[in-house]
């Protein structure tokens, strides 16, 4: 039997900084599976939120998200209109870091809804060590094609040498 | 990255069942992880995972959940229960957007009790995370069926797929 589970493509960010993207992704798999390494977000105030959309300009609107949180000693919970799938911080120290994975089913579904199952790590400047996991649905229902990823907030994208790697995986 | 991640089972619901069946695992793997979309033809529910056989009478797994509401984060701990818990999150919808990701770690080992590690969640009902123990034998899991509780029935479209991952 084939191994099923395929990289379909890597990205890191050179040059000039910014959002993360994947266009014509194949719609050969069942599920998609993304890891993330993220070197913080290009804009300072701290901490952000690391966002993920399905088309260009995707309005927020369309996505409801959850998560549990444990940052050093304290927890949380909160919701969000904003497509988050994990934690994306900032320190003009260079010891600020991150890893994302996310779980997509049936991302070539022209029926359902998206729904993104995630795990996040955040290192802030050796500071705050952040852990969330999160459950997003995205409420459209064509398939996915096209994936973005970039910082929510401030819209000024992940810094230099953020890479993700977008895996396909088969059912049969 | 484990070096193979290989199906070795797909179900569809149609509708009509609340128990879907994985029946003769192969014993070659290291991990199973099964993929759950799920929905409900009616109330809320959530589904369990069994192994080998076991029963509605059975009370030997334990889990200890964390979750949270978007209000609040909770964590609990609980016994004697009949299975691995895909979620304690109910969800009583047809629109299957509820996931369930469930890896079982060194399943076909026969000196270890078996351990379930879970993600649930959907985005307008919270998000979770469960490890689960099947405490009473050693065998190696060679049969898993999921139930729905309370004798629901799984909304048609609902998929399981069963996986299996090899260490090097």
């Amino acid at each position: 039997m084939a191994n099923t589970m395929k990289a379909i493509q890597t990205v890191t960010v050179t040059g000039s900084a910014g959002d993360i993207q994947f266009t014509n992704i194949p719609q050969t798999y069942t599920d998609l599976y993304l890891t993330i390494t993220t070197a913080g977000r290009l804009t300072s105030g701290t901490t952000g939120a690391l966002v993920i959309y399905t088309a260009s300009g995707q309005s927020s609107s369309l996505s409801t998200w959850v998560d549990a949180r444990g940052a050093n000693a304290s927890t949380a919970s909160a919701t969000s209109a904003y497509p988050i799938v994990g934690e994306l911080n900032y320190q003009s120290s260079t010891n600020n870091f991150g890893v994302t994975s996310i779980y997509i089913p049936g991302y070539t579904s022209s029926t359902l809804k998206k729904v993104f199952i995630t795990d996040s790590v955040t290192e802030l400047a050796a500071s705050e060590a952040t852990k969330s996991f999160n459950s997003l649905t995205i409420d459209v229902t064509s398939a996915i094609t096209f994936i973005g990823l970039g910082d929510g907030s401030a819209g000024g994208g992940v810094k230099v040498g953020s890479t993700v790697t977008i895996y396909g995986i088969k059912n049969s | 990255m484990a070096l193979t991640y290989e199906p070795i089972a797909t179900a569809t619901a149609s509708g009509s069942s609340g128990t879907i069946s994985f029946a003769s695992i192969p014993q070659t793997y290291t991990d199973l992880i099964l993929v759950m979309r799920l929905g409900f033809t009616s109330g809320s529910h959530y589904g369990i995972v069994r192994a080998n056989g076991d029963t509605d009478a059975s009370s030997s797994y334990g889990n200890t959940f964390l979750g949270g509401s978007g209000a609040g984060v909770s964590s609990g701990r609980n016994g004697s229960l009949s299975g691995f818990y895909s979620s304690y999150l109910t969800i009583g919808n047809t629109t299957l957007d509820f996931v369930t990701i469930m890896q079982i770690n060194n399943y076909s080992n026969t000196t270890t009790f078996k351990t379930a590690l879970t993600r649930a969640g959907r985005g307008s009902g919270g998000t979770e995370a469960i490890v689960s123990s099947r405490r009473t034998d050693t065998n190696a899991i060679t049969s898993l069926e999921v139930k729905a509780t309370s004798s629901a029935i799984f909304a048609s479209g609902s998929t399981f797929t069963l996986y299996g991952i090899k260490a090097a």
